[in-house]
């Protein structure tokens, strides 16, 4: 599926009220089709706004956000999240959360319920079909909400900011499991975070964005071969230079400020 | 990270020893913890007892050193007979409430239950009415928050007027009283529903009222139940009210009746089944709530 975002602003707040803010001004963006996109910056860059737009769960105060060339008016199964927070259904076991999107939309067989353990295998929670969410690690929790998006089979994964809860450790193999996982049959994804290393590591092209208003400042393409590793001369490499462009983006807006 | 066994049961409170290990790892360190609760429990319900035996035996002493001035307060001896004839008609019919128990609970139950069912369930039909609609919810709240601070009972000459004597006013006083309390909480437990988690719905293929019946409802159930718990202690408090005026039966009418014939014993073995009653309710609530919300129980647990 290709993604367009035209000339997409977002404001918050009463129009001309003295509480506006300006999240995104004038964004422009194109996402093709199987490409992982990550979209990278501090808070306040706007980047999770634009995540929202495209989930369907705000709407932009003016330009158009496309799925092939059809404009997003609201949620939907094509388009799967990950939130930042697990985002389980607290009274439902692992198995009847991932089986909840399927259920929602009248598909009760044997066969689907199949698939849901399936889905669970293949985020290493096989044994953990029965548990309620708040009995696994944050870890497992968000392990969960990846299978019940790829239950749903979407051609599109958002994903914000979803392992920056976790530590180190847990992060990195996640992030692992998230590629395996996600990657496959051409989905698009895009994916929000603050971390270069995890941008490095899991895109093909990043975009850089900075606050105030939000706005795209560069967009790389990453061309490391896969699996990366992250001691790999060339990640160090690619991470050094978003760093120094970060970095300048950031000297800029001091200057500004003052 | 195998040590994930769920506690399942917390309602039996340390009789159900064994009912602990879903997944059936660490069962060492499971009936450790468990051997550690149902000490505690017992201990618990040793000084669940102790104030009302102590009071009880306070009680039973003041009986035989009287002075003339308290002789309206009856003994604990009499109202212990009192009760014994209520229930078993002991006295062959010799007072008006004579083996009446019975009926009387049974009517009070079936007024406390009626009202609390129908009040309950009005209030939550309302509130996703609400949530449907959030335009309703100002055209309602005013309302609501005018008959708040106005005593439910304040609604009775208008209930008596209205549906006669008989159970009408009764179970009347009861639904609107009920419906008041359960409704307010009805409206913050929607409220506390976490966006994200109907963000997560919706993404996942459910419609708007999908997102309502298998998101909404199932999370704010444990508030709204806390609620009905609140309303089934004014819902007593009403009733017995409504009783005194509009019945001929129930643990409300036979303490007024008592009281008009100056029998306090009969008036205190009265509110003394009022409270029994009332304090069983609770706990049938409290049961069942600890029994369908193992998930919120056992997140509440965590975070204290």
């Amino acid at each position: 599926m290709t993604v367009t975002f035209e000339h997409i602003s977002k404001i918050y707040g009463a129009r001309g009220g003295s509480a506006q803010t300006i999240a995104l001004r004038n964004v422009s963006l194109t996402l093709e089709r199987g490409q992982l996109v990550v979209l990278l910056g501090p808070s306040g860059c706007g980047k999770t706004t634009l995540l929202k737009l495209l989930g369907g769960f705000e709407q932009p105060t003016s330009g158009k956000v496309l799925v092939n060339g059809e404009l997003v008016r609201q949620p939907g199964p094509d388009r799967g999240t990950i939130f930042q927070a697990p985002t389980l259904f607290p009274w439902l076991s692992t198995l009847d959360n991932v089986l909840y999107g399927p259920r929602v939309r009248g598909m009760h067989d044997k066969a689907t319920i199949e698939r849901a353990q399936e889905a669970l295998r293949t985020v290493g929670l096989a044994d953990f079909q029965k548990h309620l969410p708040h009995n696994l690690s944050g870890g497992m929790q968000q392990r969960v909400a990846i299978a019940r998006v790829l239950i749903n089979d979407p051609a599109i994964i958002l994903a914000d900011e979803p392992f920056a809860a976790l530590d180190e450790y847990t992060r990195r193999s996640m992030q692992e499991l998230f590629l395996h996982a996600v990657s496959d049959r051409m989905r698009t994804l895009l994916f929000v975070t603050h971390s270069i290393e995890e941008a490095v590591f899991l895109a093909d092209r990043i975009v850089i964005m900075t606050p105030r208003p939000g706005k795209i400042s560069r967009c790389i393409d990453v061309k490391i071969s896969r699996p990366r590793s992250r001691s790999h001369r060339e990640f160090l490499d690619a991470m050094g230079e978003i760093f120094k462009i970060v970095s300048q983006d950031f000297s800029a807006a001091v200057a500004e400020v003052h | 990270m195998t040590d994930l066994s769920i506690r399942r049961d917390h309602a039996g409170e340390g009789s159900d020893v064994a009912d602990i290990s879903d997944s059936g790892v660490s069962a060492a360190g499971a009936s450790e913890a468990n051997t550690n609760e149902s000490m505690n429990a017992s201990e618990g319900r040793l000084y669940y007892f102790l104030v009302p035996a102590a009071f009880l035996l306070i009680w039973g002493v003041t009986d035989v050193m009287r002075s003339s001035e308290f002789s309206f307060f009856p003994t604990l001896r009499g109202v212990t007979i009192c009760i014994i004839d209520w229930i078993f008609n002991v006295s062959g019919g010799k007072f008006f409430y004579s083996g009446m128990w019975l009926t009387d609970l049974v009517h009070s139950l079936a007024r406390v239950f009626g009202g609390l069912v129908l009040g309950s369930a009005l209030a939550i039909l309302l509130g996703l009415g609400v949530l449907w609609l959030p335009a309703s919810e100002k055209l309602i709240d005013p309302i609501v928050q005018i008959l708040r601070p106005i005593p439910k009972t304040a609604f009775l000459p208008f209930a008596i007027l209205l549906f006669g004597l008989g159970n009408g006013p009764a179970l009347f006083m009861t639904v609107y009283g009920v419906f008041l309390i359960v409704y307010v909480q009805v409206i913050m437990s929607i409220k506390l529903v976490p966006a994200d988690l109907r963000r997560a719905s919706r993404m996942l293929g459910a419609s708007q009222r999908q997102v309502l019946t298998s998101v909404v409802l199932p999370y704010a159930l444990p508030g709204i139940c806390g609620g009905i718990r609140i309303g089934a202690s004014y819902a007593w408090l009403i009733l017995i009210l409504a009783e005194m005026l509009a019945v001929r039966e129930g643990f409300g009418y036979t303490l007024w009746n008592a009281y008009e014939f100056m029998r306090m014993d009969v008036v205190v073995a009265a509110m003394i089944m009022i409270g029994i009653f009332g304090f069983l309710t609770d706990k049938l609530i409290v049961v069942v709530m600890k029994r369908q919300f193992v998930w919120a129980e056992e997140i509440a647990e965590a975070n204290v």
